[in-house]
This record gives C-alpha cells, structure tokens and sequence, in this order.
C-alpha cells in the first residue's frame, strides 16, 4: 500500500490552495491513504469512486459552494474523517448531502464536522457502514425546503453512533433500513423529529438523547424496533410529543426517560408492544393511546407528576397495565406486598371531556375540574373502565 | 386624599392580619416551589389556583370589613371639610396598596428564595386584588346589614371561583351542538378569575396540551392583541364597581 504524505509539518491556509484534491484522488490507487493538511477547499463536488481513506489534518473544510454533494462516494471501503464539510446545494428534485454515499459498503464517516448543508450525511442503498463522532449541524427553517442531518435510505447494518446532529429538519431518518444501530447520539433542536423511521424494520436505538425537536422520536410503519435508555426531552408544542408510534408493532420499549414533553408516548395504531421500566415525568400527557392500538403491555414504568396520566378515546381497551408506578394513586396495601389492593384508572374524567367538548381548554386547572375529578374517582361512570392498572406499585 | 391613604396604609400595617395574609404566602407559596423541585408542571397549576384562591377571598373580605367597620371614623372625617370623593378613593387605594404590598412581598421573598419566575402572575394577583376590593366597596355600598355583607361577598366569592366555571362547563355539555367558541370566550371575559387563569395557563403555554383546540384561546388570551386585549377588561372590572360604589357612597345618607 502507498501512502502520500503530503506537505506534513507547518502549512499555510492558501498555501493550500495549491493541493488538488480531485487530481489527487484521480491519480491514487485502491486502498491509498491521502492526507490533506490544513485549509479551505473549495472543491465543488469531490467524487471517490474506488476505496480510499482521506484524511483531514487540523480539520480542512471542504466547501462544495452550494452546487451538488460536496463528498460523493460510489465505493466500498471509503474512510472520510477529520473535516470540515460545508455547503452542499439545495435543489427541489435531488437531495445534495455533505457526504453522501451511494452503494457503499464498509464505508466510515469519522471525527467530521458538518456545517449548513441540506442533508449532511446521505446514504443510499449501502451496507455496513459506520457514522462515527461527527458534529452536524444546520440552520434549517421550513421543512420543504430543508434536510436530515443523517439519511437512511435503503440501507442494511448501519451504525450511527457518538454523534452530535442539531438544526436539521429529521435529526436522522430511516427508510426502508434494516438492522441499523443508533447509538449513543445527541439530536436537538431539529424542527420535525429527532428521529425517524419509516418501513425500517429490526432496528434499535439505544442511549441516545432527543432534546428540544419538536417531536423527539417518531417510529412509522416498523416492526421489530428495540428502543433503549433513551432520553426523550423538551418536545413541547401544539402537536409536540415525545415519542410517537405509528402502525409498529412488536417493539420493546424499554427503560427510557420521558421529560417535559407535552405527551409523552403517543400510540396511533401501535400494537403488541412491550413498554418496561421507562421513567415518565413532568409530561403534559403521559400517555395518549389512541382506540386504534391494541395489546400493548406495560409494566414497571413509573408515571411522575404528570399532568394528565393517560388519554384514550376508546371504550373498551385490550391493552394492559400491571405493576406501574403513579405517584397520583392513592390506594392501599393491606397485605404488605407493595401492590396497591384497588386499581388504578390513569383516565382523567377531564382528559375524556376536552377530547369531546375542545372549548373546555378554558376550564385547564379550574378548581371544578379537581372536585369533578374526585366525584369520578368514587363513582367511576365517564372513564373506560377496562383502561386501568390493576396491580398498581405502592412505591418506586 | 393623600393622608388618607397613608392613613389606610398604616392602619393597614398595624393590624396583625395585614402580616397573617402576606405569612400565608410566603408559607404556602414555599411549600409549592418546595415541591415543585421535582413536579414542575403540576405545581404551576396549584401556585396559579392558591391565588386565585387567597386573593379575591381576602380582598372581598378584608375590603366589605374594613369599609364597614370604618363608617364611624368617617362620620368624623366628613364633619371637617374632607370630600366624600377623597375619602372613598383613598380608602380604596390604601385598602388596595397595603393588601397587594402584602401579597407581593409574601410570594416575592419565596419566588426569590427558590429564584422562581412568577411576575407575570404576582402581576395579576396585583390586578385581582384591586378588582376584589372595588367589587367589596361596591356591596358594602349597595347593602345595609352588616351581616348580609359578609354573606353575600362570601357568596360572590364563590360564585366567581367555583359556581361559574360549572356553569361553564354545563354550557359547553348542553349546547355542544353549537359553535361555542366566541361564547365561551365572552362568558370568561365576565369572570376576571377566569380571566387570569386562562391568561396564566395560555402564557405558561399549559395550552398546547389540548392541542389545536387551545388555539382559538390563544388568539384571545395569549398574543398582543389578547394580552392587551385582556388587561382593558380586568381595568374595566376595576372601574366598574368602583365608580358604582361611588355613585352609591355620594347619595348615601350617612
């Protein structure tokens, strides 16, 4: 294996104009190892299409000036790491990332910074490949005319993991993927979801953080999704939740934190899930389980001073709630086994009104709602009474 | 004018339920943010109801008591030249100073304890105390018993704190059929204890729980617009009463 190194030691930023990546990489072998040293780059669109690694030292920014992709990948075995990638081009009928990757396998995106590109990595039809310790960000303002931060699409074990990705329209989005790994990232401020999945089956995310999107992570269409020990925080606004589940089914939630977000777990048409040990707190709606979603199990959660516990808007319901904890359950334990001997029904009398009368919104924290609420909790007659946790916990 | 008032003020400080009413806050307002360490969104809501709660009550009662029990002192002060203009109004503003000053250092000295950011509802606990005591010196303008007073301002109290929201909630149950929005609306406007609460929750943005239906509210009660909007009508039933009693308070035979 050749190794160019080039112009090692003390380099001046338009000093470096001269290097020519494109002839570079043009006149390098498979399996080569370039070396760009410190500076601006104004490369327009860099294509590799045999596999290299190309390194940055001292971060070099790679400015594609707004024309196409700024990195474009048609390789296996590619390694980009230690740059600084800007100014991918926007256009209404292509997606122009920082980095895209196009039938790539073993591919490595490290240690990059992304900076104001429409997407920022873009990965299509690949296998394999990594996205490791990258900060990505962007300014995005409308969802029409913005991108992901990472992009998924048809892809098969990937893993996202260590990254920082803020500003972007979906912090990651997933489509049509499978067996991907998302790993310890931290994804905010992004103006639609953290995360998304669409069509992606036997995929997990796993201690990641969703700050301040405006959904933290919405699931679509999936199977098989394993989400664990993440934090879900901040997704507050009109039609703001922390983690929305769309037609998924057979998934494990698992041990996740759900804070200050105006609901918490939404459930459209989600069905035989499995939620265990997630901390629910300070949420507007715990839970929101809409007539739809049927068999769901949740046990060991623990609900905390949450303004509304749970919403349904069905009557009967099939999914069943056995040995939570809610701090808004005020029954008793006779035998000492710490479950509570009555049930608990997590459905606000109120929750159920607004939901059929929305003018009602003006009554939120009126004193008549609480004496309503504890006339409902002697004579239970509006709140489904199948929605309840018979085996509710006595402590945490 | 201005002896009067100062005169309210000290008498007002002097009496020990002037300190009772500013320990209450200070003690639950504490006991709220104490807790509300951990259960942030549920203790907004009980600070917000624990105002709505203490101020009119107090107000209502310490305003109707004050005026009455003072009618002596005034007989005196109306034989030297004072005109009965001065003497309503400054009793008003001192009564309305002294229970707000109360008010605002109890839950001021825990806010800033548990450096909480509560202007905005210490503003318009503020408002609700002048609006408690106009409607006060309007009853104990209009009513003669002394007893009869106190009945009917504990009365009114709690047909503004509790009675109208049912009332409310009734509405929207029966005539759901309708579109109830501007009604609703306009019923709240007629209540300053709703007025302030849905301005707290809409400003806390509790709102955007109820989804889209809390837009309509926002438009009236959140915005610019609304917000000014809002504050004519709590400036509006402070005036009210107050020029009524007034009118009252000059034909009155004393």
């Amino acid at each position: 294996m050749n190794i160019f190194f080039l112009l090692l030691g003390i380099c001046f930023s338009n000093f470096a104009y001269a290097i020519d990546i494109h002839h570079l990489i043009e006149i390098a072998k498979p399996f080569d190892e370039i070396t760009i040293p410190f500076g601006a780059y104004k490369v327009g669109t860099i294509l590799i299409d045999k596999p290299l690694t190309i390194k940055g030292i001292g971060m070099p920014i790679l400015d594609g000036q707004g024309e196409k992709n700024t990195v474009k990948i048609e390789a296996p075995d590619v390694i980009i790491e230690g740059f600084e990638i800007i100014g991918s081009g926007y256009s209404e009928v292509a997606e122009y990332a920082g980095v895209k990757i196009e039938a790539g396998e073993r591919c490595e995106v490290k240690n990059n910074k992304f900076n104001n590109n429409t997407y920022s990595v873009f990965l299509v039809k690949s296998k394999d490949c990594r996205i490791f310790n990258n900060i990505i960000s962007a300014d995005a303002k409308y969802e029409a005319t913005s991108g992901n931060g990472v992009h998924l699409w048809n892809c098969k074990g990937i893993i996202v993991e260590d990254n920082v990705i803020r500003g972007h329209r979906d912090g990651i989005y997933i489509e049509f993927t499978t067996d991907s790994m998302i790993k310890n990232n931290l994804s905010e401020q992004n103006i639609r979801y953290g995360l998304h999945f669409m069509y992606s089956h036997r995929n997990k995310y796993v201690r990641n953080s969703f700050l301040n999107n405006q959904t933290g992570v919405a699931v679509m269409y999936s199977k098989n999704i394993e989400m664990l020990e993440n934090d879900f925080q901040k997704s507050w606004g009109r039609s703001s939740y922390g983690l929305l589940l769309k037609d998924i089914s057979d998934s494990y939630i698992g041990y996740n934190s759900f804070r200050g977000n105006t609901m918490g777990i939404v459930c459209d048409a989600a069905s035989r899930n499995i939620f265990i040990g997630n901390s629910v707190k300070d949420n507007g709606w715990a839970l929101n389980i809409l007539g739809n979603s049927e068999s769901n199990f949740f046990k060991n959660n623990v609900f905390i001073s949450n303004f509304f516990d749970a919403m349904t808007n069905a009557e009967r319901t099939t999914n069943v709630f056995w040995g939570n904890y809610w701090n808004l359950y005020f029954g008793y334990d006779l035998n000492y086994d710490g479950i509570g001997d009555s049930p608990y029904r997590p459905m606000k009398m109120f929750a159920k009104w607004v939901a059929k009368y929305p003018e009602l919104t003006v009554l939120l924290g009126s004193p008549v709602v609480e004496f309503l609420e504890i006339a409902e909790k002697v004579f239970p007659i509006l709140t489904p009474i199948t929605f309840m946790d018979s085996a509710p916990l006595m402590r945490r | 004018m201005k002896t009067i008032i100062f005169y309210e003020l000290k008498e007002m400080i002097r009496n020990k339920w002037w300190l009772g009413y500013g320990l209450s806050f200070f003690i639950l307002s504490s006991l709220i943010f104490h807790t509300g360490v951990t259960e942030s969104l549920r203790a907004s809501a009980s600070l917000l109801n624990l105002v709505l709660l203490l101020v009119p009550l107090f107000s209502l009662v310490f305003g109707s008591i004050s005026f009455v029990e003072n009618m002596p002192f005034q007989e005196v002060l109306l034989a030297i030249p004072t005109s009965r203009f001065s003497i309503f109004f400054g009793k008003w503003l001192g009564l309305s100073i002294g229970l707000s000053l109360s008010f605002v250092l109890g839950m001021g000295v825990s806010s800033l304890w548990y450096s909480v950011n509560v202007v905005f509802l210490m503003g318009l606990g503020v408002v609700l105390t002048f609006i408690f005591v106009s409607i006060s010196f309007l009853l104990s303008n209009f009513l003669k018993k002394k007893e009869l007073i106190f009945g009917i301002v504990l009365l009114i109290w709690l047909l503004f704190f509790l009675v109208y929201d049912v009332a409310i909630m009734a509405i929207v149950s029966l005539l759901s059929d309708y579109p109830l929005e501007k009604l609703i609306v306009l019923l709240v406007f007629f209540n300053p204890i709703d007025v302030v609460r849905t301005m707290v929750t809409i400003q806390e943005d509790l709102s955007a729980m109820m989804g889209y239906s809390g837009a309509l509210f926002y438009k009236y009660f959140g915005s610019g617009m609304g917000v000014s909007l809002c504050g004519g009508i709590l400036i509006l039933w402070i005036l009210f009463p107050l020029i009524l009693g007034y009118w009252k308070y000059k034909r009155k035979d004393l």
